[in-house]
């Protein structure tokens, strides 16, 4: 656990050290957020979306985007280690390869979220209002994101391991990326899906990493917080395991040259 | 005449590039297809329960991306380094280019090229295709007006990378630019308060890439046709000027690479 602690804090320290690179790393999440409630702020002065008001959508979209951007991308990382033959010095040391690519992503990507919902949150603050939250809901509301995230962490985890086969396996990422948008709740809530087609993604893994954090955030119910920590509880569960058993697999499909 | 043949040697070696690794080439494009579609989805299911969003249509939304893909895609795939003359200022590579008589720029321009590029490309034809009738003022917007949008969005970017001959390494800072654009290239410029309509069509002019093809595609008037090339030609002079003054601060870092 030690290891795994030590490398999220030389990941943490090491992004630290480009302060100003930081800071821009959030302009991203404020520009969408942005350009997006303008977009629910015309849509709103004649219709609504599901259950959300106008503020309720707009705090939804940036918290959404401070998660997808909190858990990172493994499969860049992943799909190189394994072109480049790397990924021997990570296999062949006592350590498990998937918690020190958790660590890795984290430890890279937590300023840079935290950097997008303080910039974003003061926006949407100036914008329209900030979002009414109990403090006592912070905590529920932290392990929520970071399960959430995790989730996500873990599924891009298993397709970076395509990569075995395929060498790049990056596109298959676009793909996933672009099923968050739509089927996971990223771009908009799942609530403008037609039933079908509701009643399908909020099964989906993406639906708890995505649409049921961000809608509890903005509609925090004890209800609901149970509902999504079963589920996520259920995900974490099978995708390790299916994280696993691709790695190990992969790691016989693996060959490097060299020395 | 000259550059014209340059730039045609090189557009042919990078599709003999690709060819070479066809199967990565079609996989990348396909992906970047079908990426996009999810984006055509989403305004899909928006429209599912709303006739317009401040009066534009289903239409209005797809063609904005169809044309932010078609010249995202003429500049991936034709002018690959568009995103990295930052990059190339910083890391000394500009040497290369500086030591031989061809337009450091174009060269820099010309000399990469992005596969996933041709994906975006045919995506954003076909998406024109389907959804706007097929008349000879359309095709002609279709054409003149995507390859106007990917000369303003590549000169724009350039114009960021440019910056570093001044600021040093600003990759966070180009970014965030380039991340600008994406965004304001795909929304309408009525959803936006008045300000911002005006820093993004008269300073930096992002809704001049694909919002003013989208009115001239919904009701044809002189004077967008105008404004169109009077920003498209200030846009790609000042670039190269700022470009030119940068090179005099340019300092070689002395790197020796060899390109195959």
């Amino acid at each position: 656990m030690n290891a795994y602690l030590a490398l999220f804090k030389v990941n943490l320290l090491e992004r630290l050290q480009y302060k100003w690179d930081l800071f821009l790393g959030g302009f991203g999440t404020v520009v969408y957020t942005f350009a997006l409630f303008h977009l629910w702020k015309a849509i709103y002065s004649q219709s609504t979306i599901g259950t959300f008001t106008l503020l309720a959508l707009s705090w939804y979209t940036l918290i959404g985007q401070v998660l997808r951007s909190a858990g990172g991308r493994p499969v860049n990382d992943i799909s190189e280690q394994i072109q480049n033959g790397t990924i021997v010095s990570f296999l062949n040391k006592p350590v498990q390869f998937l918690y020190l690519q958790a660590s890795t992503q984290y430890g890279k990507r937590l300023f840079q979220a935290l950097s997008g919902f303080l910039l974003g949150g003061v926006m949407l603050s100036f914008l329209i209002g900030f979002i009414p939250l109990q403090l006592i809901h912070l905590l529920p509301l932290l392990l929520i994101f970071f399960l959430g995230t995790y989730i996500n962490f873990i599924l891009g985890f298993s397709l970076a391991t395509f990569a075995f086969w395929i060498e790049d396996a990056r596109p298959i990422h676009w793909i996933y990326d672009k099923v968050i948008f739509i089927f996971g709740g990223f771009l908009f809530p799942l609530d403008i899906l037609p039933a079908g087609l509701q009643a399908i993604s909020s099964k989906l893994p993406m639906a708890y990493f995505v649409y049921y954090p961000a809608k509890l955030a903005v509609q925090f119910s004890w209800p609901l917080f149970w509902q999504i920590i079963g589920g996520q509880a259920i995900y974490i569960l099978v995708l390790t395991l299916l994280a696993h058993y691709l790695l190990r697999r992969g790691t016989k499909n693996l060959s490097v040259n060299g020395g | 005449m000259g550059y014209l043949r340059f730039i045609k040697t090189y557009v042919l070696l990078n599709i003999s590039t690709a060819m070479e690794y066809r199967l990565n080439f079609f996989l990348q494009s396909f992906f970047m297809i079908l990426n996009n579609v999810a984006f055509i989805l989403f305004w899909y299911f928006l429209f599912g329960t709303l006739d317009s969003i401040n009066g534009w249509g289903l239409q209005d939304f797809v063609g904005l991306f169809g044309f932010a893909a078609l010249s995202f895609g003429i500049n991936a795939f034709f002018f690959g380094n568009w995103t990295r003359v930052g990059e190339i200022i910083v890391n000394g590579e500009l040497d290369f280019y500086l030591s031989l008589p061809k337009d450091e720029l174009s060269h820099i321009l010309v000399s990469k090229s992005s596969f996933s590029g041709f994906g975006d490309m045919i995506f954003g034809i076909v998406i024109l295709l389907l959804f706007y009738p097929i008349t000879l003022t359309n095709v002609l917007i279709f054409v003149l007006g995507s390859l106007a949008g990917a000369l303003i969005w590549a000169h724009l970017l350039v114009f960021a990378g440019t910056l570093s001959f001044w600021l040093g390494e600003s990759s966070g800072f180009f970014q965030s630019l380039s991340h600008l654009t994406h965004v304001f290239t795909s929304y309408p410029s009525e959803l936006f308060p008045a300000i911002i309509k005006m820093v993004f069509f008269f300073i930096f002019p992002v809704f001049f890439i694909t919002n003013v093809n989208v009115f001239l595609l919904r009701d044809f008037q002189w004077i967008w046709v105008v404004g169109l090339v009077i920003v498209t030609f200030l846009v790609v002079a000042l670039t190269r000027f700022v470009f030119k003054r940068g090179i005099r601060r340019y300092e070689s870092g002395n790197l020796v690479t060899s390109r195959i």
